[in-house]
């Protein structure tokens, strides 16, 4: 279990302020509420990118976090594929597991192209195809499903809901139609 | 191809109407032991092409000048690193690069001859990595201290570090501002290099050749040199943009 004990974050303005919550093992757990409400942050500070002002979280220490950010972050200069690889060691690396992941994501054809070249969705997606093909205890997307079609978006769905069984996965999102085993108000 | 034509033909008509200009003057003023026809220059460089004197010299100029570039580019890329990684050695590095920059060519060269005395074919080595170095430090600098937050944030989230890091996300990142810096370095390095041999008169040197038209006013000597330098340099600079570009395709 991973706990948030009265966690508080602030910025020039507080954005978390006394939050307590126990996340499960495993499962799916969508982090909801308006702009601004520090579901980022959140995501921020389990993912050990950011220090709490206060509070503490109990339970990550030796998890492996992995990350979906809200924007894609792919590097420029190097191929979809070879983003996607770059997130394992060569030890590690597998093309197929990879290859299939491009594939699941419908990005196959986008493989050899250089970031530039992808539409928003398509970044979008190959950001969670990174993320997934890192693997973890813990996944953590922000807004997963911006930028996507209905089509897509039950992709991510899937997505979700497969390696929910195995792992704990973290969602902030806008998404309505986004399901998750428990949900969490911001 | 159309592109590349038209833009040839643009380079050739301006090249033409600065040579015409310079003949026009040359007629006009009638003073050949001041400003030669072009006639004259091209018919003086064609000479020396003739000659196995010139491509000895041009080689041991170009030998020495090019030594003191990749000192200069490789000091220059290592002290960045070093700066960007250790505070105390930017704090140290930063004043010592402004006033390298800030000092004057001629001033560094007469302070380099009296250091080195004997060693005069050390001197133009020495003066175009002094003047390369900075350059290639302060772009290398920036393009390191300039590096994308998400990417670095992004790299932290997954684990990535050290050589990995540095090779496949940094540097990648950081060298079209080396390579910026490394090419106009070529220029910088070939233009104080002879000024130093001017001045340091090195054995075998286009400095020296320089100097020598210049005691026995053999004008057209002195144009003819100044002409093989340029022509030079500009082989460099597109050899080296060429280098870079292919470099920079396969980061």
């Amino acid at each position: 279990m991973i706990e948030l004990k009265e966690l508080s974050k602030s910025y020039d303005h507080p954005v978390l302020t006394g939050i307590t919550f126990t996340f499960p093992e495993t499962g799916s757990v969508a982090l909801r509420g308006a702009s601004g409400s520090g579901k980022t942050t959140l995501l921020r500070l389990l993912a050990g990118l950011e220090k709490p002002d206060g509070g503490k979280i109990v339970g990550m220490a030796g998890r492996k976090v992995s990350m979906a950010f809200q924007e894609a972050r792919l590097l420029p200069f190097m191929t979809l594929l070879d983003n996607i690889l770059l997130v394992r060691s060569k030890e590690t690396e597998d093309r197929e597991e990879a290859a299939r992941l491009l594939n699941f994501f419908h990005l196959t054809k986008a493989a050899p192209q250089l970031p530039d070249t992808l539409s928003g969705g398509e970044k979008c997606r190959a950001s969670l195809a990174r993320s997934m093909y890192y693997g973890g205890d813990v996944f953590l997307w922000d807004e997963p499903t911006r930028e996507l079609d209905e089509e897509n978006r039950a992709l991510v769905q899937k997505a979700i809901d497969s390696l929910k069984e195995k792992a704990l996965v973290i969602v902030s999102t806008h998404d309505p139609q986004l399901l998750c085993d428990r949900e969490m108000e911001l | 191809m159309k592109k590349i034509l038209i833009r040839a033909a643009e380079i050739f008509a301006a090249l033409l109407f600065w040579i015409l200009l310079w003949h026009l003057a040359a007629k006009e003023t009638g003073l050949e032991l001041i400003l030669p026809t072009p006639l004259t220059v091209f018919r003086r460089l064609w000479e020396l092409l003739g000659t196995g004197d010139f491509y000895k010299t041009l080689g041991a100029s170009f030998l020495r000048i090019g030594e003191g570039y990749l000192i200069g580019v490789a000091g220059g890329a290592l002290l960045a690193f070093a700066a960007w990684k250790l505070r105390p050695v930017k704090i140290l590095l930063e004043p010592l690069m402004t006033v390298i920059r800030a000092t004057p060519v001629a001033s560094f060269i007469i302070v380099v001859i009296l250091w080195l005395r004997t060693q005069k074919e050390g001197v133009p080595v020495f003066i175009s990595a002094m003047l390369v170095m900075p350059l290639v430090w302060q772009n290398t600098l920036l393009g390191l201290t300039g590096l994308d937050r998400d990417l670095e944030e992004m790299a932290t989230a997954f684990r990535i570090r050290g050589v990995k890091r540095f090779f496949r996300i940094q540097l990648p990142q950081v060298l079209p501002a080396f390579f910026a810096a490394a090419q106009t370095g070529v220029g910088l390095a070939w233009k104080s290099g002879v000024a130093a041999e001017v001045l340091a008169l090195p054995k075998l040197s286009i400095g020296d050749r320089i100097a020598t038209a210049k005691a026995t006013l053999e004008t057209p000597d002195l144009y003819a040199w100044t002409v093989a330098i340029i022509l030079l340099s500009l082989a460099m600079e597109v050899v080296f943009k060429l280098i870079f570009k292919k470099g920079a395709k396969r980061k």
